[in-house]
């Protein structure tokens, strides 16, 4: 029996409509600054209404479509976006009445409203098949027997069994590790020679050649590089995560998320090498004191490592399931480095797309260490949100799309 | 023998898909959906047909049929590697299942003995704490010797398989779930292997072995399940599963 992704009851309709009024918040509370949340409540009791009956709407079209069998994910998605943007039109007409309706407003609002529409809709649809796996499973009810994979697919129990494996996790990482830099003469060296290769490279094209008026340049972009060089190797390697541990997988039952889990802790500890070398000598060499600011560091590491956690589970399954999925994370990877504030400062965009542009997944993070180590600055509430969102949103996709589709990797394999 | 089982199989059924010109790739799944000559054509393939199995505390239960008769996929099911297609397996609360699919899966060429074996062992779910309990009794059981320090790239396959054999034998579990794997070492290590499984059985412990030896079943098993496309068509003794198999094999290939 294929299980219908969604459904039409009253709980489920109950869901989106508060997945569609947190969304329609969110979208919100990142696009306008804090003072004018207030406003936003006010004025937005209109587009909101409308939002909840639209996804309502879309829900049950959905659910309708669901009867007949079908695949849903691509239908869901799509329509969610579809309704989120023209939620988003609805919604800045309702807020921009009283000054009349600006396109940069239709510009930034329009893709953000696009994007968490489909983001809820896809949550909301692992919620409930993980729910009808439950119920499957609770007509059979023994108190001596367990069905193998029972905790499987739910979060709490997929967390915990990744945690009774961390020596595992420990292991593959420190194997890692080892392998990395065993026989070779530079050894660690190597990791320190990239980021100085890229770092000189761009120095040379941008301050040089180009002139960027930027001051410290080499402060700015090591602090931005190296975050990225975390991101990059995390996110690339996710793609191997599962399938090159293919044998192993066809032979013993252990959790596999133990598996993305160990690539971004290896990507970590490579990180925090570089890092650890390179920014005293840099904070030195720029003469920048010691401030009480720093101490935020380790806390937007945590949301960093959080975010690209989520991010690589999510991706190790779609690799998995799609194995080109691979080239569209190279190319996407490239993309992002542009549109990401790393070799130019935030203040250089046009002032309207400033806070799209913080939007792009490692900006918050990487803006936030520029603010604590090149600014001198506590960073934004715009930023913190972000980053919060980003983490929070990222983890708890990647790992329910894991958990989900976990069981079905040995098919694909 | 207590009554309740430890392991069972409801009416278990696995479907794989063979995908003729299947797509691996987005891209070819958004072509198939829009181009209908592209569009991979499904053959369903039941590798097993509602199969129901109790086994209980110190059994040891030898599955057996020709190539293709969904014995290890039953086996492979019964470990938790693949989700049955229909129906359930249900193991008894806090039953440790162990696995003996592959040998030395887990294994890194570059690092040494030692090294891995606590890799491995963390894989089957073991601290390390555990594995510093066992691991003078895995060396031992090896016979590796002053050779566990040295990376494995530089043993032979037999040494190999017999660290990882000795490593899987203590990682201590109630069920153990074999597949073929008694072609480990010598003839003297493989007198072992069986001194011990047989061992193993009479500490009360449960054994289930997928073979296609007639002898090997008949030394270690008490119960024989024979299996023929998907369906069990035999479950009992083991003289009387053997022959059965042996006909199944007879007629097969004179219907040649």
């Amino acid at each position: 029996m294929k299980p219908a992704l969604l459904r039409t009851g009253p709980p489920a309709a109950l869901l989106d409509g508060c997945a569609a009024v947190l969304a329609v918040g969110l979208a919100y509370f990142i696009r306008f600054p804090l003072s004018e949340m207030m406003h936003f409540v006010g004025s937005a009791v209109v587009p909101l209404a409308l939002t909840v009956v639209l996804q309502l709407g879309m829900g049950l079209a959905t659910g309708l479509y669901s009867r007949r069998g079908q695949e849903l994910w691509p239908v869901r998605l799509a329509g969610a976006a579809i309704a989120g943007a023209v939620l988003a039109l609805l919604a800045t007409l309702g807020l921009d009445m009283r000054e009349g309706l600006s396109r940069e407003a239709v510009v930034t609002q329009v893709p953000l409203f696009g994007f968490f529409g489909a983001l809820w809709r896809f949550w909301t649809g692992l919620l409930v098949r993980q729910e009808m796996r439950r119920e499957l499973r609770d007509q059979f009810g023994d108190s001596e027997l367990v069905e193998i994979g029972r905790d499987m697919s739910s979060m709490t129990g997929g967390v915990l069994r990744t945690w009774r494996y961390r020596h595992l996790l420990l292991n593959i990482v420190t194997k890692d590790l080892k392998l990395k830099y065993q026989r070779s003469v530079l050894g660690f060296a190597w990791s320190l020679l990239n980021p100085l290769v890229m770092i000189a490279v761009y120095t040379f094209a941008f301050r040089y050649v180009m002139k960027m008026p930027t001051e410290r340049f080499v402060l700015f972009i090591l602090i931005g590089i190296l975050a990225w060089n975390f991101f990059v190797g995390s996110v690339t390697s996710a793609s191997e995560a599962v399938i090159s541990n293919a044998p192993l997988q066809k032979a013993v039952v252990f959790p596999r998320a133990v598996l993305p889990f160990s690539t971004v802790l290896f990507n970590l500890a490579l990180y925090l090498l570089t890092i650890v070398v390179f920014l005293p000598v840099m904070l030195l060499a720029y003469r920048v004191p010691p401030a009480s600011r720093m101490l935020l560091f380790p806390f937007f590491l945590f949301l960093q490592v959080v975010f690209i956690t989520g991010l690589t589970l999510l991706l190790a399954t779609a690799s998995t399931l799609f194995r080109d999925v691979k080239h569209l994370i190279e190319v996407g990877v490239n993309v992002l480095f542009w549109t990401t504030p790393i070799i130019y400062e935030m203040t250089m965009i046009p002032a309207r797309f400033q806070r799209l542009a913080l939007l792009s997944p490692m900006a918050s993070f990487i803006r936030a260490y520029q603010d604590i180590f090149y600014y001198g600055v506590v960073p934004s509430g715009t930023v913190w949100t972000v980053a919060i969102v980003y983490a929070v949103a990222s983890f708890v996709c990647g790992l329910s799309v894991f958990l989900a589709y976990e069981d079905s990797f040995a098919d694909h394999l | 023998m207590s009554a309740a089982p430890v392991l069972v199989a409801e009416r278990v059924s696995k479907r794989f898909l063979l995908h003729h010109n299947r797509a691996y790739s987005l891209k070819a799944r958004l072509l198939a959906r829009a181009v209908p000559k592209l569009r991979p054509s499904v053959e369903d393939f039941w590798a097993l047909r509602a199969v129901e199995l109790r086994i209980h505390r110190g059994e040891a239960v030898g599955l057996v049929g020709r190539n293709g008769s969904g014995k290890s996929t039953l086996l492979k099911i019964l470990a938790g590697l693949h989700r049955p297609t229909i129906g359930r397996v249900l193991v008894r609360r806090g039953v440790k299942i162990g696995t003996m699919i592959e040998l030395g899966v887990g294994f890194h060429p570059e690092l040494s003995g030692r090294e891995n074996v606590y890799l491995s062992a963390s894989v089957y779910g073991l601290t390390r704490a555990d594995v510093d309990r066992i691991y003078d009794a895995v060396v031992d059981y090896s016979e590796i010797g002053n050779f566990i320090d040295e990376p494995i790239k530089n043993y032979s396959s037999g040494m190999m398989m017999r660290l990882a054999f000795a490593l899987a034998i203590h990682v201590d579990a109630e069920v153990l779930l074999l597949d073929e794997i008694f072609a480990v070492g010598d003839e003297a290590f493989q007198q072992k292997c069986r001194a011990t499984m047989r061992d193993f059985i009479d500490k009360g412990r449960t054994l289930i072995f997928v073979s296609h030896s007639a002898q090997q079943v008949e030394d270690m098993c008490n119960r024989v399940c024979v299996l023929s496309h998907g369906h069990k068509v035999f479950d009992g003794a083991v003289r009387e599963g053997l022959e059965l198999y042996h006909q199944m094999g007879v007629g097969a290939s004179k219907g040649v």
